[in-house]
């Protein structure tokens, strides 16, 4: 009995330790492996999804911008970033950081900054793809255009990186942790950074499918999509080498209004109008569904149950107004600037300033008699009263300026339940491309009424406008910046028209135009007269300010944004973050954000 | 001192002339006074001797020279009485206090707790019983020096997370338990079944655990069957929990209002109320009635009262009831017990219906079948159910946690009011009366929003055998398959609520947080199989005992979990998927592990002084590559007994053990987290997977969007951490066993450690796991007990448990010496670095000259007025900065605080006079240094949240309060400017606290016999009542506040029963 028991325990465990290989390899069950994977066309497809899938995050990968869902949606959004520039005056304390950017007093931060130095996750799993496209069996003609799709969004990514630091390190392979070549290699050259963006750009703009056939609602991104990003990018590109006299500029002009041109001639898109001047510009940014839309030539699509977000619940109250100098820069239906118009009807009338100006004025601004068109704040008309200015108790929502911003209110959304809008975010539009061709016809000189007509005055005709001439008189505002009266104008018309788009911040940085970011952020005239219409009771909370003699609502007198700077040595960057430097010393820090400096 | 008392009695006694005497007597038990019989007398210094009859008498002849007799029995203390001529002697003996050869559970085995080697903490059960605790960890907090229990809040759902022997890897990592050699949650299972829990804290003692036991080993084992009666025990225990709540929230309305308005014109300029609050509220102040308590302005509804939330949210008491019965026996053939347990819990909401709910029902059932005399069978089945039901969690905005935290002016429901807008509207608004509000109103959620509710089955079945073939050879195998079943339901349900106050402009009802309302349904499934086969065999010859063990283990599981969720509820009346209309999702997860290993432990022993034991274990783990699978794991330890010495006899009569003890090991860790909690396990860190998934981001409408994403960085050559142990210890048992001292010195280095290096966001992705970094631990403990037994009435015993312990980075690849990262000589404590890095605080400025005339602090904020703090310039570069944040250019910061709480100590009294029993437990901290963090909603610095406390008023700096401890009333969560980590507001952490404190009384045992019973007890405890602390309220220093303030910590009375018969 004795033995058999020994016998048994001995067999048992050298049969149990026999087999070792087997009983202790575990592989996963619920995830696939890189080499059984690419193979078809569709894996392609399913593997780009995912660089849509991520630049979802649009803190994380500020390109193809839309709205973040939830709470995010007060921070991440293709509306609020105007809060950097001089076009809105935020004051919400959670819009702390637009307002610092904006004034000049962003201190160099310890890790990335919204829309900041991160989003290298992105870059990594496009190279990935890139690595791995070439084992599929498909035609090269197909391999190419999801090829094209990455590269689009690498080009993108990159350009954003390097127009906001400058000199940004280039990766076009998957990093790994013995790359120390990387890991602690420096930043590469701008211009070097831009021709390689160059590169994934055009490639994209050639090899991506003009269609991919799947019903454009949003769909993916197609050849189109990218030429608009080629001609923002080099637009943006050939402007700041110009006027930051960094040289050969005029090869991104060429290429920004070719591309452009390859997409207002060529391609399928046209501008939205139902032949009513006084709806027709607003009204695709307060739509729900855009599919199928002529203007829209890609957008972000927001559903209940899969993706939502609450902007216009967070833009309403947080977005502050648009300024008076916003405001002002909308021309009178003659086509002069207020300066300069025999029509300009001066502000001492609130409602005056919308008389005889650009109809996109009031299609981009609450006229109070407009209340009950848009339902603005969803109150009863009889009862409405606006402009209300933050502090006062009055029905209705308040607003930092006076120019409440309707652009893209939409009623139902801005009080809709908590996330649960489907408000969609328009990404790219076939307007812009109008607004690219014509500022690089014009910085290259070669610029027609033709080329005025085929662009900037489609724009103009949809809302009765007067077309642009090659020769418009100058407006004395813009007398002092060393740029023609055309291309005065062209950027005017593209301050307007792009109003909330996500635009004016780059814009100014690429113009050198920090200067404009030196002026306050000023609201509506509130002189007695219009303060004792508005707020009998004296409850507005926002400071005044007078010019030339005339009081105007100061929006951040009192805070610790009252007096803005932009310096013009290290403002146009933004700084590296310290633990990015203190992890890898040679990234170095841009001119001007030094640790003592 | 009665044992010294004996001993100098023997030392003066002179030989007697006699040639031979009889000597006649009685033994009795020293507590009972009952005839004790079957004592052994021996006369000392020869074979002569006799027993005591059934009666406890006894006679005996004794040569003349007889010094003395010896008395001893099992159970009691051995006594030594000098005869001095007398022919009579009646003794009553002591119980034993406790022995000496007391055997411990250590790994695959038992031990005399004598002739241990390694580091080892036992304790029984009984610290576990009649306490109003929720699980087995709450009890051990404080029992075992080094054995360090979190518990992160008073949730009971929440498990405690428990530590031997400090920080154990930046990986993660945490010690193995084992029920009778299963692992498990411990919290599972019923502290009463418990019969004694065994730590192994070097690598000496855990060394058969090989890969698993890096950071020590808890072994629990249960409660068996034993005494040849049935017995049954029956307890019940009513307890109420209240919440430790170290608020003291403004509860005028008036003062709320100017304080805030105050913060917020300082933070940016605009009051948070207008005039018209300000006015109300004061009316309200002055006159609190009802009229005053809600205005209309402007069309705007308002509330000007106080909304004391907390007050009308949270209840007092919670109630905890806790029921056990078991029935256990044994007879030569078999031996069983089963025991069954009821726990509940309920949270702290005043809505009884709506409150949370935790049930946990166990059952144990062991059998003990001696087959014949080398066989012996065992079955044991242990069962355990929870429940929990809780409302759903939208965020941490519309929670428990806002109690603290909500605007005292944000009105809650709809009034009933005379009329609104003008006399005679009230019928328009009825409709609205008492609907709720919406914003961060918690009310509308509890009692429609959805519930949370889980249930979890956990069995395990293990059969086991015994074969002792030949003497001395003991062979055992057993198999365990553990099943964990766990469904969950979560449903976010939609609500209606008033979202704006305008009754003008017109009210808008909405759904708040739950417009997207969802039924998530998850289901988990786990598997898990252990196989022990170990054998023994043990050589007691003459002077030299000998006992090698050899043994194997295995064990594999699989983990599977599905998850569905879909969205439109058609009805909240009806919570099934099936009644949905939205769009719905599936998610599901399979994972599976294997472990398996051979190990061996040989003890010998040479005439009970020389103690040499060797340990070691070969181990695999499917978590690595085939290449780096196995490790070995050798210990060795030995002890010498001093007291054993011939050179010591004569102090054997007050000293009864004395032993230095010293070991060396390794171990392996191969478990391996996703996060630093230590709660998601990683399985297959050494494979790259791509992931799949259902993106949200729409390409086309309806439906989301299937994608395959990148694979993460992994390093191939993944292998084991490894941790090496050396321990230096000293017990000694002095005076009859009643003072007993263990002292320990140790060191752990965890080489190789598993982590995640950090390098620049370049990379683009996590770091892969590389054993790329090491760590030391330095500590000691120290245990003593003192117990005795004054007369028969009078017992107490006191026991003390002190340890330290101090882990600091020893090798980390940090080469700029970012702060950002680890780096070499860092303090690193629980889930982070201990070495808080800060601000030194100068003060705070008083004037603007002092501003203007302070280095430039422009980097860290603008605007700086009087009322701000002032930082100092360390590096006197006329900037305060954080330079490039590195060890070598840290800017003005420097370390503020060292965040590892040193010097953890539990008191533990007994003291027994007649059938009362008295418990004390003392449990605290010596030395904590803490920087409370400044996210927003934590609560500590003022304004950091949207209520108002009363040292808001009188703590923060005005003109006239120069000396304030915080600065000028400002809103934190906007600027955390004068928030910034600083010297200023590092807390002493010290404290200790009563953790428990019962009084029992047990009926005597003639009135108990009579009703039935061989024993009743009846007690009232209280967990938690007293605690001494300076760390500044809010805070609790038992509790890290997170971002969310969680489920308060409590105290808990009870009063309970206890009944044998």
């Amino acid at each position: 009995m004795k033995k058999h028991i020994y016998k048994v325990s001995l067999v048992l465990i050298v049969s149990l330790l026999g087999c070792n290989d087997e009983f202790l390899d575990r592989q996963p069950l619920d995830s696939i492996s890189n080499d059984v994977f690419w193979n078809t066309e569709n894996d392609m497809r399913v593997y780009n999804n995912s660089l849509y899938s991520l630049a979802i995050d649009d803190n994380n990968v500020p390109i193809m911008m839309g709205h973040h869902n939830g709470f995010s949606s007060q921070r991440w959004s293709i509306w609020h970033v105007s809060g950097f520039s001089d076009n809105t005056a935020p004051r919400h304390p959670r819009h702390n950081f637009f307002q610092l950017v904006r004034a000049g007093g962003h201190p160099v931060p310890d890790d990335p900054q919204w829309f900041g130095y991160r989003g290298w996750d992105f870059v990594r799993a496009i190279n990935f793809g890139l690595e791995n496209y070439g084992n599929a069996d498909v035609s090269e003609e197909v391999r190419n255009q999801y090829i094209g799709e990455a590269r689009l969004f690498r080009g993108w990514f990159y350009a954003e990186k390097a127009h906001k630091y400058g000199d940004v390190q280039w990766v076009e392979q998957t990093v790994s942790v013995d790359d120390l070549d990387i890991l602690e290699g420096e930043r590469d050259d701008r211009n070097f950074v831009m021709d390689k963006v160059l590169e994934d750009l055009q490639f994209a703009a050639q090899n991506m499918p003009d269609d991919w056939g799947d019903g454009n609602a949003p769909g993916r991104m197609n050849r189109w999509a990218a030429l608009l990003v080629l001609s923002r990018v080099a637009l943006y590109e050939g402007t700041w080498r110009k006027y930051h006299n960094l040289g050969d500029s005029q090869s991104w002009f060429q290429i920004a209004a070719d591309a452009a041109a390859e997409l207002i001639n060529n391609g399928p898109y046209s501008l939205y109008t139902t032949g009513d001047p006084t709806t027709d510009y607003n009204a695709i940014h307060r739509m729900t569904d855009l599919s199928g839309n002529p203007e829209v030539v890609y957008w972000r699509r927001y559903e209940l149950g899969i993706y939502t977000n609450h902007v216009q619940s967070y833009h309403k109250s947080y977005i502050g107004g648009a300024t008076k100098d916003m405001v002002e820069d909308y021309l009178c239906t003659d086509g002069l600037p207020i300066s300069l118009s025999p029509l300009y009807q001066g502000d001492e009338v609130f409602e005056n300033i919308f008389e005889n100006r650009d109809p996109r004025l009031r299609q981009t601004i609450l006229h109070p008699d407009d209340q009950e068109f848009y339902q603005f704040g969803n109150i009863d008309p009889a009862v409405a009263d606006y402009p209300k200015i933050q502090g006062q108790t009055k029905p209705g929502l308040a607003s930092t300026t006076g120019y409440h911003i309707i652009k893209v209110y939409e009623v139902n959304a801005a009080h809709a339940t908590y996330n649960t809008s489907s408000t969609p975010a328009i990404t790219l539009r076939f307007g812009e491309a109008l607004l690219n061709y014509a500022e690089a016809k014009a910085e290259l000189g070669t610029i027609t009424q033709g080329d005025l007509d085929m662009s900037i005055n489609l724009l103009r005709a949809r809302v009765a406008m007067p077309p642009m001439t090659m020769n418009p008189v100058e407006d004395p505002r813009y007398a002092n910046l060393g740029i023609s009266p055309l291309l005065a104008e062209i950027r005017r018309e593209r301050r307007i028209e792009l109003f909330m788009e996500g635009f004016r911040y780059d814009d100014i940085r690429r113009w050198r135009m920090g200067q404009l970011l030196e002026d306050k952020d000023l609201g509506m005239r509130w002189d007695e007269a219009n303060s004792s219409r508005f707020d009998p009771g004296g409850e507005a909370t926002i400071g005044v300010i007078e010019v030339d003699g005339v009081p105007y609502l100061d929006v951040y007198a009192g805070t610790d944004y009252e007096e803005p700077i932009f310096d013009e040595s290290r403002h146009y960057l933004w700084p590296i973050p310290i633990n990015a430097i203190s992890q890898n010393p040679n990234l170095g820090q841009n001119p001007g954000w030094g640790a003592s400096e | 001192m009665r044992a010294l008392g004996v001993w100098l009695l023997c030392l003066y006694s002179t030989a007697t002339l006699f040639a031979q005497s009889e000597i006649s007597g009685t033994v009795t038990d020293g507590e009972n006074s009952e005839a004790l019989p079957g004592v052994n007398i021996l006369v000392k210094g020869s074979s002569t001797g006799t027993i005591t009859d059934v009666d406890g008498n006894y006679r005996l002849t004794v040569p003349s020279d007889a010094e003395a007799l010896i008395f001893s029995s099992i159970g009691y203390t051995p006594e030594e009485i000098a005869i001095n001529g007398r022919t009579t002697i009646d003794l009553s003996m002591m119980p034993d206090i406790q022995s000496l050869q007391e055997v411990v559970v250590v790994g695959y085995g038992t031990q005399e707790k004598v002739n241990l080697t390694g580091a080892v903490g036992v304790t029984d059960g009984e610290v576990l019983e009649n306490r109003p605790i929720a699980n087995a960890g709450e009890g051990l907090q404080g029992v075992v020096p080094n054995l360090n229990v979190n518990l992160r809040n008073g949730d009971p759902s929440q498990p405690a997370d428990f530590n031997i022997r400090g920080f154990e890897s930046i990986n993660g990592g945490s010690p193995l338990i084992l029920v009778d050699n299963v692992p498990m949650d411990i919290n599972r299972i019923n502290p009463n079944d418990i019969e004694s829990v065994t730590v192994l804290k070097d690598a000496s003692s855990a060394a058969v655990y090989g890969a698993r036991a890096a950071f020590g080993v808890i072994l629990v084992t249960t409660k068996k069957g034993r005494g040849d009666k049935i017995n049954v025990n029956f307890g019940a225990e009513l307890a109420m929990a209240t919440p430790i709540f170290f608020i003291d929230p403004v509860t005028d309305p008036h003062q709320h209002v100017l304080a805030r308005n105050l913060a917020t014109i300082r933070t940016n300029g605009q009051p948070q109320y207008d005039q018209d609050y300000i006015d109300g509220t004061l009316r309200y102040s002055q006159n609190p009635t009802p009229e005053n308590e809600w205005g209309v302005f402007n069309g705007q509804l308002r509330f000007y009262g106080n909304n004391n939330y907390a007050e009308r949210l949270i209840a007092d008491f919670a109630p905890q009831r806790k029921y056990d019965i078991s029935v256990s026996g044994s007879s030569e053939k078999a031996s069983y017990y089963a025991s069954f347990g009821y726990f509940s819990r309920d949270g702290y909401l005043k809505n009884d219906e709506k409150n949370e709910k935790f049930k946990r029902y166990n059952a144990l059932l062991k059998g003990t079948f001696n087959v014949n005399d080398w066989l012996t069978l065992d079955s044991r089945a242990l069962v355990t159910t929870e429940t929990s039901d809780k409302p759903h969690f939208y965020n941490w905005d519309v929670n428990i946690n806002t109690s603290a935290r909500q605007d005292p002016l944000d009105p809650i429901q709809f009034p009933d009011l005379p009329f609104y807008l003008e006399p005679g509207d009230r019928g328009e608004f009825e409709q609205y009366i008492g609907m709720y509000f919406g914003g961060t109103n918690f009310f509308p959620y509890l009692e429609n929003g959805g519930r949370d509710t889980w249930t979890r089955n956990d069995i395990i079945m293990t059969q086991g055998a015994n074969l002792s073939p030949i003497k001395g050879l003991n062979i055992r195998g057993e198999f365990s398959a553990n099943f964990t079943y766990r469904t969950d339901q979560d449903v976010q349900s939609k609500i209606d609520v008033i979202a704006n106050r305008d009754l003008a402009g017109g009210l808008i009802i909405d759904n708040g947080f739950s417009g997207n309302d969802w039924i998530l349904n998850e289901s988990t499934f786990d598997q898990y199989y252990v196989i022990n086969t170990y054998a023994d065999y043990t050589i007691d010859k003459g002077k030299h005992f000998f006992k090698p063990m050899i043994g194997f283990n295995q064990e594999w599981g699989r983990f599977e979990d599905f998850a569905t969720r879909a969205y439109q509820l058609i009805t909240p009346a009806i919570t099934d998927i099936n009644a949905t209309t939205g769009n719905q999702e599936a998610f599901g997860q399979k994972e599976h592990t294997a472990l398996r290993g051979v190990f061996y432990r040989v003890n010998y022993i040479y005439d009970d002084r020389y103690l040499f034991e060797a340990n070691g274990r070969y181990d695999g783990s499917s978590r690595f590559p085939e290449d780096n699978r196995f490790g070995f794991f050798p210990s060795f330890s030995a002890a010498w007994r001093i007291s054993e010495e011939g050179f010591m006899n004569g102090t054997s009569s007050w000293l009864d053990n004395l032993k230095i003890r010293a070991s060396y090991g390794q171990l392996g860790n191969q478990l391996i987290f996703a996060n630093a909690a230590g709660t998601i396990p990683v399985y297959y860190p050494y494979i790259a997977t791509l992931g799949s998934f259902n993106s949200p981001f729409m390409l086309t409408g309806g439906a989301r969007t299937p994608a395959v994403s990148a694979p993460g960085l992994v390093s191939p050559t993944l292998t084991w951490e490894t941790v090496i142990t050396q321990n230096l210890g000293l017990d000694f048992t002095m005076f009859g066993n009643r003072l007993d001292v263990s002292f320990d010195v140790y060191t752990r280095d965890t080489k190789d450690m598993l982590t995640r290096e950090e390098l620049p966001a370049i990379l683009g992705a996590p770091e892969p796991r590389q054993n790329a970094a090491d760590l030391r631990t330095e500590g000691w403990e120290l245990s003593v007990t003192w117990q005795n037994r004054i007369n028969s009435n009078w017992r107490y015993d006191v026991n003390l448990a002190l340890s330290d312990n101090v882990s600091r980075i020893t090798k980390y690849n940090n080469p700029t010496g970012s702060l950002n990262e680890y780096y070499e000589g860092q303090v690193v404590f629980d889930e982070g670095r201990g070495e808080r890095w800060g601000f030194e605080t100068v003060g705070i400025f008083q004037t603007e000259d002092e501003v203007a005339n302070a280095p430039n602090q422009s980097a860290l904020g603008a605007n700086w007025r009087p009322g701000d703090i002032q930082y100092a310039d360390l590096n006197g570069d006329g900037v305060i900065n954080r330079g490039e944040n590195t060890l070598d250019d840290p800017g003005d910061q420097r370390i503020i605080a060292y965040e590892n709480p040193r010097y953890n100590f539990g008191v533990m009294g007994n003291l027994g006079w007649k059938n009362f029993t008295l418990n004390v437990f003392f449990q605290g901290v010596m030395r904590y240094q803490y920087w409370p963090p400044n996210n927003n909603w934590v609560a500590f610095y003022p304004f950091n949240a949207g209520h108002v406390e009363q040292y808001y008023l009188t703590d923060t700096w005005s003109e006239t309060n120069p000396d304030a401890y915080f600065p000028h009333p400002h809103i934190s969560t906007n600027t955390k400017q004068n928030v910034q980590p600083q010297t200023r507001y590092v807390q002493d952490g010290a404290y200790v606290r009563l953790k428990n404190l019962t009084l029992g009384y047990n009926l005597p045992e003639t009135i108990a016999s009579k009703i039935g019973m061989t024993n009743a007890r009846v007690y009232v405890a209280g967990q938690n009542i007293w605690e001494f602390t300076r760390m500044r309220r809010p805070l609790d220093p038992e509790v890290r506040p997170t971002l969310t303030q969680e489920y308060y910590k409590q105290r808990v009375y009870s009063v309970g029963i206890n009944v044998s018969f």
